[in-house]
């Protein structure tokens, strides 16, 4: 993926080539650079017209990161994230843009396009603004405010599962799935093509993650969305997404379509991550394996592949060298020497 | 196991707290009532705000001060070299802030708490943590001074201090840090998180607690991390035969882990059952919606089922059942005007849904009502 410049058979949306954001490591007196935490470190994935990609891992691997990356909302750097954007063309036709040249202006224009979702319902929604004024802001700040935007508030409200008379009221006399709803209308307010919903469920209690979810997935179907879904939850992802994006200190180390990466992972950090997941079955069999140790500290990794010292495979060559992203399969990459040769266990085989 | 030959540790019997806020009274819990058994795993869930996280701290005997406790909870002290005698002590009549609840907390009832970020004191180390649980509630277990008398001093004395370095070194050990000897020195913020955790419940085991109540504690942890965990309690569990309380709102993690699981909907003990039995004949509606609205893992489907509406306000409960306005099997007439007892509506299965005969009250109002339903 990394060699050609776009995949020729599919309607991508994004591609994002050697992604890299390092954070510098200051100290002594002076602040001197004394090191970088390589965040994200040479990523590289793309995306589909209404496609959901997830991006999963562990804390600290560079999910959220990566996915902020996306609307230099942390500049990265290095890497190309090339967009398929509609608000930049003249054309009328969408156009690839590459999001890291854009002037300022392009940019604020490109974020028509993509939008975002938080984590925090409750501190991602300011409290003195009304419900209207939260979902109006990404208009106003466009100039797409028309006599008809209330009407369109209300409709947006209606989509999300809220009441329309709710538009004057305040974030304070919202629930915590109800203001994640508020969320949603908000990043839906300029009909963007891609929403990047960083953590989008975690703060919600299972029953109200559900309905969260539910809607998640039919607005991706009525708007034609894509979203990039950046989450811990594995079986939350799983639900969610078409394709899953395997996140290890700061690299990819496995991507495929959800239910392929479940059943048949080819990466040995994927292998011990989905076994780890505990499953509401009583009866099943507790075939976990156990990471011995911790996550790699991005500021000092190890050499060669990142996850040499918690991999149960580990050979002589994984010590050394920095294994590739491949496509092993169509539409299933691996970045694992021995990826060929090792019969790792899905989810399905486990029970 | 059977009823007979399983050891009860913790009883609680229809237990209440409340709380008189400004707005009104909260019945943070309203009428629980389990046994928690040596050796075995009680799982507690429920959404936020259900009570789950006070009855776990009305068993330590640590309600804010605002709140009213009722109720009984009696724990059943197994003192050594007693003749094998039992010691009833009633946890809800002690003085909170007195020398035999002092003894219990951290002693023979430990608990980890969610957050291990805010539950460790950033100027300490690790080894402080866990050497200030040792100092107050281990006693030195050797022999000096002739053996008989020996003993005897031995059971007063409280361990030294190379006595509780060692010791915490081993449990520092035991929980799968690295390194030991030196992260003993290190302080809270040179740890990572998964780190932390297993600082607290290095903490929580250093005592050998007869149940250890564990609120949340994989939460905040990454998968991972997590089944080091769930493993690393297990694995004490067999050894020590300690009993575990374990609230959780994953469902996932209590398949794992419990032996026996409570539901609490708005601070009531919804269901009650076997492990296996309320997963697979789950009788309380909210259950089986809990048990639907998850996604699992090697699991495609297009839409989860959901639970209608949200929690009701505190302040403001529905009549009747609490649960019925969110109810897929609402019985208008009847659940929006009789509370359903909690009773065993199978064997050793109890639930609280007025779908089962045995949770109608016997009152003559709830009878009327019950057959003027029927004769519908």
């Amino acid at each position: 993926m990394a060699d050609n410049e776009t995949r020729k058979d599919d309607n991508l949306i994004l591609d994002v080539h050697g992604l890299k954001k390092y954070f510098p490591i200051t100290g002594g007196v002076l602040r001197k650079v004394v090191g970088y935490v390589k965040a994200v470190d040479d990523v590289n994935f793309f995306v589909r017209e209404g496609e959901t990609l997830g991006l999963v891992g562990e804390s600290g691997c560079g999910k959220t990161t990566a996915g902020r990356a996306m609307l230099r909302l942390y500049e990265p750097t290095d890497g190309k994230i090339m967009f398929k954007s509609r608000a930049l063309s003249k054309t009328g036709k969408p156009e690839w843009v590459n999001i890291r040249e854009l002037s300022k202006q392009e940019l604020k224009n490109v974020r028509q396009d993509i939008s975002m979702i938080f984590q925090d319902p409750i501190g991602s929604l300011n409290p003195r603004m009304t419900v209207y004024d939260i979902i109006t802001e990404p208009m106003l700040i466009h100039n797409k405010i028309t006599p008809d935007t209330e009407d369109y508030v209300i409709r947006l409200l209606e989509r999300v599962g809220l009441r329309g008379e709710h538009v004057r009221r305040y974030p304070h006399e919202f629930s915590g799935g109800q203001r994640q709803r508020i969320g949603i209308a908000r990043s839906l307010a300029l009909n963007p093509q891609l929403i990047i919903c960083d953590e989008p469920v975690s703060a919600l209690d299972v029953s109200v993650q559900a309905q969260t979810l539910n809607l998640m997935n039919d607005l991706k179907a009525d708007f034609n969305l894509a979203y990039i879904f950046v989450a811990h939850d594995l079986s939350v992802v799983q639900h969610i997404s078409d394709r899953i994006a395997v996140m290890y200190v700061g690299r990819i180390a496995e991507v495929a379509g959800s239910l392929e990466l479940y059943n048949h992972p080819m990466h040995p950090y994927t292998e011990a991550l989905m076994s780890s997941v505990p499953r509401p079955n009583p009866r099943a069999k507790k075939a976990r394996i156990i990471m011995e140790g911790d996550v790699a500290d991005p500021g000092n990794p190890p050499p060669g592949c990142l996850f040499h010292p918690r991999c149960r495979y580990v050979q002589d060559r994984c010590k050394t060298e920095i294994p590739q992203l491949r496509e092993l399969r169509p539409d299933h990459f691996v970045s694992c020497h021995f990826a060929e040769e090792l019969q790792l266990t899905g989810v399905a085989q486990m029970s | 196991m059977t009823e007979e030959t399983r050891d009860p540790l913790v009883v609680v019997k229809d237990l209440h707290v409340d709380f008189d806020v400004r707005d009104g009274i909260v019945h943070a819990v309203d009428g629980a009532s389990f046994n928690i058994y040596r050796g075995q795993t009680l799982g507690i869930i429920g959404e936020s705000g259900c009570g789950k996280s006070i009855t776990a701290k009305a068993i330590m005997n640590m309600i804010p001060k605002k709140g009213k406790m009722t109720g009984e909870i009696t724990f059943y002290e197994k003192a050594e070299g007693n003749g094998g005698l039992v010691n009833e002590i009633r946890l809800d009549q002690t003085d909170p802030d007195g020398e035999v609840i002092r003894k219990i907390r951290g002693g023979h009832i430990a608990m980890i708490f969610q957050e291990p970020m805010s539950s460790l004191t950033p100027v300490y180390t690790a080894g402080f943590h866990i050497m200030e649980a040792v100092h107050l509630h281990r006693f030195s277990e050797k022999g000096t001074i002739g053996e008989q008398m020996g003993r005897n001093i031995a059971a007063k004395r409280h361990v030294s201090d190379e006595e509780a370095h060692v010791l915490a070194v081993d449990m520092l050990r035991r929980v799968g840090i690295p390194n030991a000897e030196k992260r003993i020195n290190s302080y809270p913020h040179e740890l990572s998180g998964g780190q932390r955790q297993r600082v607290m419940i290095a903490i929580a085991l250093s005592t050998h607690p007869d149940l250890l109540i564990a609120d949340e504690p994989t939460t905040a942890l990454d998968v991972s991390i997590e089944a080091q965990i769930l493993d690393l309690m297990r694995e004490l569990q067999d050894t020590a035969n300690m009993a575990i309380m374990f609230i959780t709102h994953n469902l996932g993690v209590i398949a794992e882990i419990a032996d026996e699981v409570v539901v609490m909907y708005m601070g009531k003990e919804v269901e009650r059952s076997t492990t296996i039995e309320i997963f697979e004949n789950p009788k309380h509606p909210y259950t089986r919606a809990l048990l639907g609205s998850i996604p699992q893992i090697g699991e495609k489907r297009d839409h989860l089922e959901t639970i209608e509406g949200m929690v009701p306000s505190p302040f403001n409960l529905p009549p009747g059942c609490v649960f019925h306005p969110r109810c897929t099997d609402y019985m208008p007439g009847k659940c929006d005007r009789v509370y359903p007892q909690y009773a065993e509506v199978e064997n050793g299965h109890w639930a609280r849904c007025l779908l089962y005969d045995g949770c109608w009250p016997k009152t003559a109002e709830a009878q009327a009502i019950k057959d003027q339903a029927v004769s519908d």
